[in-house]
């Protein structure tokens, strides 16, 4: 009781003393509201991409991200359904500039643009916030690029290979495999302790259903987030998305962790862009696009990047999605971000529709980091492929005309037939180094040339289960250790003979 | 030569703000004059939705939007303006928020004064909570 007694008495003294002074603040009112966009008049300190919380008659509470700061009004966009906002609606400045909630609660979710949940499996708990918008890590904290990203994908990893901490573009028309090629890179990084993080911008929401089972069924979810901006939401939710996914990133990075990012697409991100800038009525200029467009791709993509180990050591590795229109590489958007990444894979229409898929043109893609982001093994298995390939092209363009051809002609096109068709895979179908390394050496060997080149795809298929069953201590080893010796050399070649004479 | 409502509407407000407030009603005949011989009359409607919406911009909306708990007696109305030290002769509107407990929220332009109970509660609650972890 005297405890009691001595709370109360506590309390007591608290009310008696309690002074409250009138609190002003400044607020800004509602002018005008339509299309996402509102313009408000006040809030004379507010800060350029400042939150700015509108409270509507009923009570709700609205946020939106101030982006137009002009002499008498302020023009935000709203995040979500503006519909209920009304003229002379009050609104107040949070003196938060855009954050959103990061940490490891958010790896197998699927949430929105703001990263908040919408997989219907609850809150996430997590008390850390990273800006959406973020200064690139400095040059000095940086480290190049020597760690290999696998993608899993024999043509990628053979001809075009990608590092960690790496930015390379996926580039195509409609429907030749892009989003395939992201999806296939992240069902790789399984075992792999990479994280991954999927932004979808502008997608159908249907497609990432699917792309989202396909995930839980090859057990990607265990380690990546899709970040969803759907097509049916806002252009604001569009245009943050990706920064978002990046402020993730960002958050598993500083830890000393490796992040993947695919961001699915950028057209579409550019196109919502420019749907917010036409709105806040800023002036257009190519194709309409406002002045800032290449900045707009240029401090999302630097933020990936390798840090040193001073600095953790982490990275991330970014996979940018662009669509081009009738394979037109040298329009305004993908001029911008090809410019911008180290390096691009081109898929092309007309060999996804010869039955070539990946789709990978391997002379118009590059990798600008190169063999330093490949395995040893894979480096000296398949450093001459890209080259056989192009003389194979400009061969096989000769031998249509008819003519006979000299013998050593002959086998330069019958090996780049069978090279042509090992470097075909199945969607959702990735490889290990060790297959990667096998059927490359089996191809550039010679070891392949007496098989017919219609059956290849199905011989390969059978050497990959017969190297795992009676071969298994040689895949591991090279799994593990991912270098060529001579002794690897022979244990390869002599189980490639064993499998052909089986066969 | 054809204006849009927003020029008639900042006209207006240039012509209002550069003479004595004493001479607004001369203003406003000549400025319906004008209207008149433009016979741009039934514009009316929209040249005062842009002139309300410039002196809102510019913080000369002689309007305060007051809410309260439960309707507030006219004695009750102009002490709370005076404590505030806004001008009396603003047009006052009232709106009824049950939700609120007690107190008031006076929007005067951009300026919003809460004085509401819920505000000092939560205050006190603060307070409380501080000093009991102490």
């Amino acid at each position: 009781m005297a405890q009691a007694d001595r709370i109360i008495e506590r309390l007591s003294k608290e009310i008696e003393g309690f002074k409250d002074d009138v609190s002003a603040e400044n607020v800004g009112t509602v002018l005008e509201v339509g299309d996402g966009i509102t313009k408000i008049a006040g809030l004379d300190d507010l800060a350029s991409s400042e939150i700015v919380e509108i409270e509507t008659k009923d009570g709700e509470k609205i946020l939106g991200l101030a982006l137009n700061l002009e002499e008498d009004e302020v023009g935000v966009v709203i995040f979500g359904s503006y519909k209920n906002i009304a003229e002379g609606d009050v609104a107040r400045a949070t003196g938060r500039i855009l954050s959103v909630p990061v940490g490891d609660a958010m790896i197998g979710r699927t949430v929105d643009a703001l990263l908040t949940p919408i997989d219907g499996k609850g809150e996430i708990k997590t008390d850390k916030m990273n800006p959406v918008e973020k200064v690139a890590p400095g040059v000095m904290t940086r480290e190049p690029v020597g760690e290999p990203l696998q993608t899993g994908i024999k043509a990628i990893d053979a001809m075009v290979p990608v590092g960690r901490g790496q930015r390379e573009l996926i580039i195509g028309d409609r429907q030749t495999g892009k989003s395939a090629v992201a999806i296939d890179t992240i069902i790789n990084q399984k075992g792999q302790n990479i994280k991954c993080i999927y932004v979808a911008i502008g997608q159908r929401e249907s497609k990432i259903r699917k792309i989202t089972k396909k995930l839980e069924e090859a057990g990607a979810m265990e380690y990546t987030t899709v970040v969803l901006a759907g097509s049916s939401t806002s252009a604001a939710m569009n245009f943050l998305a990706p920064y978002s996914g990046a402020a993730l990133s960002e958050y598993f990075m500083e830890k000393g962790e490796d992040v993947l990012i695919v961001y699915d697409d950028l057209s579409k991100h550019a196109m919502s862009y420019r749907q917010m800038s036409l709105l806040l009525k800023r002036p257009p200029g190519r194709e309409a696009y406002p002045g800032d467009v290449f900045y707009l791709h240029s401090r999302l993509l630097e933020r990936s990047a390798r840090l040193n180990e001073a600095n953790g050591g982490g990275s991330v590795t970014a996979l940018p999605i662009i669509e081009t229109q009738a394979g037109d590489v040298s329009a305004y958007i993908p001029t911008n971000v090809i410019s911008i990444t180290d390096g691009q894979i081109y898929l092309e229409s007309d060999l996804f529709n010869k039955g070539i898929r990946p789709a990978i043109n391997a002379g118009l893609s590059v990798s600008r980091v190169g063999s330093s982001a490949q395995t040893k093994i894979i480096k000296k298995l398949a450093g001459t492929l890209r080259l056989d390939l192009a003389q194979y092209r400009e061969l096989e363009a000769f031998a249509a005309f008819g003519s006979d051809v000299d013998a050593d002609t002959k086998q330069k096109l019958e090996r780049g037939k069978r090279t042509v068709e090992i470097l075909k895979q199945g969607q959702y179908e990735p490889l290990s180094v060790a297959e990667q390394a096998i059927i490359i050496f089996a191809v550039t060997g010679g070891f392949a040339d007496d098989i017919d080149a219609d059956t290849i795809v199905d011989w390969e298929k059978g050497l990959h289960k017969f190297a795992s069953s009676n071969h298994g201590e040689l895949v591991d080893e090279i799994n593990r250790e991912k270098i060529i010796s001579d002794d690897i050399k022979d244990r390869m070649k002599q189980t490639i003979e064993e499998y052909k004479e089986m066969v | 030569m054809k204006y849009s409502s927003q020029q008639y509407a900042e006209a207006l407000y240039k012509s209002a703000s550069s003479i004595p407030s004493k001479n607004n009603d001369e203003i406003v005949e000549n400025f319906i004059e004008i209207l008149k011989s433009h016979e741009v009359l039934y514009k009316y409607k929209s040249i005062l939705k842009a002139y309300r919406t410039i002196l809102m911009k510019n913080n000369k909306l002689p309007e305060v939007i007051m809410t309260c708990a439960s309707d507030i007696s006219n004695e009750v109305k102009e002490e709370v303006l005076g404590a505030l030290e806004i001008d009396k002769k603003v047009k006052l509107r009232l709106r009824v928020d049950k939700k609120m407990i007690g107190g008031v929220f006076v929007k005067y332009n951009n300026r919003l004064f809460d004085l509401s109970l819920a505000r000092r509660l939560a205050r006190l609650n603060g307070r409380l909570l501080a000093s009991s972890t102490k």
